[in-house]
């Protein structure tokens, strides 16, 4: 088990490598010059009238302080004849069609990854870099909005666990009933309907001046913010009425998916012989469930935990946007709408990084907790 | 509930009816709503408009000649003629309807006819209301439907060519059946520089040139530019090292390691994520949205073909063939491939599903799909910036609806059943 869990980690490593990589190839091919949209943030624009050599000179020496005209990675592939070029060699046709390899000791990716001495700590060390429009570090971004997120990821799969754990465990006590038939239709019916829709249909219903004006239809508390001087617990009861429709809508996305796997795990055991043995020993089927069942069944929450809470960071965007709740998902929605590519790399190698830890610490909980699993990764 | 009386065959008959009819609403989707009529005739001339999809028609003047006059001018509903047939819905999704924006399907609606402003005939009426700036939702569903049937359709199709390659040859060779000369492979990794530079950084140009003409024509070169990569790779395996016994030795090549730690990888990323920050980055095409979908989602069907496949290798009938000499490509695509087919087909329908939630989504957002282009996820968009609009939330909620349950319904029963018998009854 301790060889399983080593190698289990040392995959980590390959695929953490992939995300990097893909993350550093998408904002290095992200439309728009970092440079230019920098200055035009700090309101120096290069009207096409007056192309100023103060302008060109500014760009040219902040494109050195970002390091952009280093080369991109550790090593290139160019022609001979490109080659020749930078080291103004006279050049040949036939050259053109030699491939050469260049080794670069600084570049672009060593410096996003580790830092340079005089811009950035690197992403290593949590540095994001910075937003092509506020100017401020993207990791404060982040900072100041998942915790919103969060809150909503926690309390939604909380409430799904309560809801679906019994139910789950009601309809595979029971096969063929008529609780479990209406609940396989229910999750079907909740698999097929979008989660926006939903959305869309409460605020129809409830925040709609025609039908019922219950809920505020957006944001997570009144838009001047509470006054000061109130208490805690008034702000807390106050705010409730915003987050109700938006945690109906997180929770209903979470509880189809677990409440299937519930199901068909707690029947698979049902079927095995300790069940019987229990059964023939005289246990009432409430232990046979309660107890031996449904511990059993806890092990595949444990993967079912590591799928669902990633998926909810990952997959609020729609519910943020509709809600306007200022979490993770309305920044990258917000980002990508004013093409702020370094906020929403960072948001992706973000949500990534949780969702490998995640699928990390879930296979090394299953090895500890069933040592009867195989050990071969998956 | 007389759905719930039916048997097991009919449910999975109305199931698979469902999905029939949108492909075909899609596939016939500029027939079935289309402001131009699909058929009229003047003085004696039979036009099509319909079938067209220029900038300009032919229709003709007063005195019945017919001139070119830019499609997007022509008042269609007024046009003069003998015989004038409409398609069903006589909207386009894009036209917008000034005179009726957000006007639910029962209100007045009106237009223009000589020069007054007066009520729709029943004919022209919008049936399931209009949008934000007066586009019909009808026109809008039906293209909508074209829009994510065929995202959903291509890119699973993308996804299962990518899951049955791989999956099946982790499936089959495993982790010691491909061997492999060290010298070759030594060679082919030299190789891999050369490679890429006489197929990729060579090409740049054309690629790029064949991009800015079309995407098709991109996509083409750029696989072409993967054939001559491969081809420069793999040439070495057909290498013999005679005088070098070292070079000679084969060594087995774990295949089946390398796709299952891939697939691994590949799961682990936050697909959501991953497919919103790529199209935010990309140009919005329906392709890019295809493609991305695509690249994305092969990793359940190749897991799947993995499984099948590693079950299927150990059958007699298998051992049976090989010992008939049967060569390894005819094993797997005579014997293995068509048995575990049925299970892929399954995953595919769900496949399908997820990808065309993804879509609705992306196109909600507005990321991806480009505006013009009528999708389920912008009609739902306008019903949100409109909460008196109950008919586009409804007709459109209804759609997404009926379609992915249909998909869900019939792959959980193929799944929940033997899935061959099934497929075949």
């Amino acid at each position: 088990m301790r060889i399983y869990i080593l190698k289990r980690i040392l995959f980590f490593f390959p695929a953490l490598l992939f995300v990097i990589l893909l993350s550093f190839i998408l904002l290095h091919y992200a439309p728009g010059d970092p440079v230019e949209r920098m200055l035009n943030a700090k309101g120096i624009y290069e009207s096409e009238l007056t192309p100023g050599i103060q302008n060109a000179h500014l760009k040219a020496e902040l494109k050195h302080r970002l390091g952009l005209d280093l080369p991109l990675f550790y090593f290139s592939i160019i022609s001979l004849n490109d080659k020749n070029q930078l080291q103004e060699i006279s050049n040949t046709e036939w050259k053109k069609y030699i491939p050469v390899i260049l080794f670069h000791n600084k570049n672009q990716f060593h410096n996003w990854l580790f830092g340079n001495e005089s811009y950035s700590k690197g992403i290593i060390r949590g540095d994001f870099g910075i937003s092509w429009i506020t100017q401020q570090p993207v990791s404060a971004i982040i900072l100041s909005h998942f915790q919103w997120s969060l809150f909503f990821t926690i309390l939604s799969v909380t409430i799904a666990y309560l809801i679906s754990v019994p139910a789950g465990l009601k309809a595979a006590a029971n096969p063929g009933s008529k609780f479990d038939k209406s609940l396989t239709i229910a999750t079907t019916i909740f698999f097929s309907l979008p989660v926006f829709w939903i959305a869309v249909l409460l605020m129809l219903l409830f925040c709609n001046t025609s039908v019922l004006n219950i809920f505020p239809s957006s944001g997570i508390g009144p838009a001047g913010g509470f006054p000061e001087e109130k208490s805690i617990f008034y702000k807390i009861v106050n705010s409730i009425p915003y987050l109700i429709l938006p945690t109906i809508c997180y929770t209903y996305s979470a509880l189809a998916f677990i409440t299937r796997i519930i199901k068909t795990s707690v029947s698979e055991i049902l079927k095995e012989d300790y069940i019987r043995t229990a059964r023939a020993k005289g246990l009432t089927e409430k232990i046979v469930i309660g107890k031996h069942a449904y511990r059993n069944a806890l092990l595949p929450m444990i993967t079912i935990f590591s799928q669902v809470f990633p998926a909810a960071i990952g997959g609020s965007v729609i519910l943020e946007t509709i809600f306007t709740i200022p979490g993770m998902g309305l920044t990258i929605f917000q980002s990508i709408g004013s093409q702020d590519y370094p906020v929403v790399i960072a948001i992706f190698m973000i949500t990534g990084f949780i969702t490998m830890t995640a699928f990390l610490l879930s296979d090394i909980l299953y090895a500890i907790a069933d040592p009867r699993i195989s050990y071969s990764i998956r | 509930m007389k759905l719930l009386k039916l048997s097991e065959k009919k449910r999975r008959h109305f199931y698979l009816g469902i999905i029939i009819l949108y492909f075909l609403i899609a596939l016939f989707a500029p027939i079935l709503a289309n402001e131009k009529p699909i058929f009229f005739s003047f003085n004696g001339k039979y036009y099509f408009p319909a079938i067209n999809n220029n900038a300009y028609s032919e229709i003709p003047d007063s005195s019945g000649a017919p001139v070119k006059i830019r499609t997007n001018t022509i008042d269609w509903k007024n046009l003069k003629a003998d015989e004038i047939i409409f398609a069903p819905i006589c909207w386009s999704p894009s036209h917008s309807d000034l005179l009726n924006t957000y006007s639910s399907p029962f209100s007045r609606q009106q237009y223009y006819k000589d020069e007054k402003i007066v009520d729709l005939p029943f004919r022209f009426r919008h049936f399931l209301g209009t949008g934000k700036t007066g586009n019909d939702v009808f026109a809008g569903l039906i293209y909508g439907s074209r829009t994510s049937v065929s995202i959903g359709f291509f890119s699973m199709s993308i996804a299962i060519i990518i899951g049955i390659f791989l999956g099946g040859f982790a499936g089959y060779l495993g982790d010691d059946k491909l061997k492999l000369r060290r010298g070759s492979l030594i060679l082919s990794v030299l190789m891999l520089t050369p490679a890429w530079f006489y197929s990729f950084q060579i090409r740049f140009e054309i690629i790029k040139e064949s991009f800015s003409n079309s995407t098709i024509m991109g996509l083409f070169q750029v696989a072409f530019s993967f054939f001559i990569f491969i081809g420069l790779i793999a040439w070495p395996i057909f290498i013999r090292f005679k005088q070098l016994m070292v070079l000679d030795k084969k060594i087995s090549i774990p295949v089946d390691s390398m796709v299952s730690r891939f697939i691994e990888i590949f799961l682990s990323l936050p697909r959501l994520i991953l497919i919103l920050t790529i199209a935010a980055i990309s140009q919005p095409s329906v392709i890019t949205i295809i493609l991305i979908i695509g690249f994305t989602a092969w990793t359940e069907i190749a897991r799947m073909m993995r499984a099948q496949i590693l079950q299927l290798r150990e059958m007699n009938y298998i051992a049976a063939a090989k010992a008939y000499g049967t060569s390894t490509t005819k094993i797997l695509y005579r014997h293995l491939l068509p048995n575990a087919l049925p299970q892929i087909i399954v995953i595919w329908t769900l496949g399908i599903a997820t990808a065309i939630l993804t879509e609705t989504g992306l196109s909600f957002l507005g990321i991806g799909v480009p505006p013009e282009t009528a999708t389920w996820g912008s009609l739902m968009f306008e019903a949100k910036e409109n909460y008196q609009a109950w008919w586009l939330v409804l007709f459109t909620g209804g759609a997404i609806f009926s379609l992915l349950s249909a998909l869900y319904l019939l792959g959980n029963k193929l799944k929940s059943q033997n899935a061959k018998s099934a497929l075949l009854s």
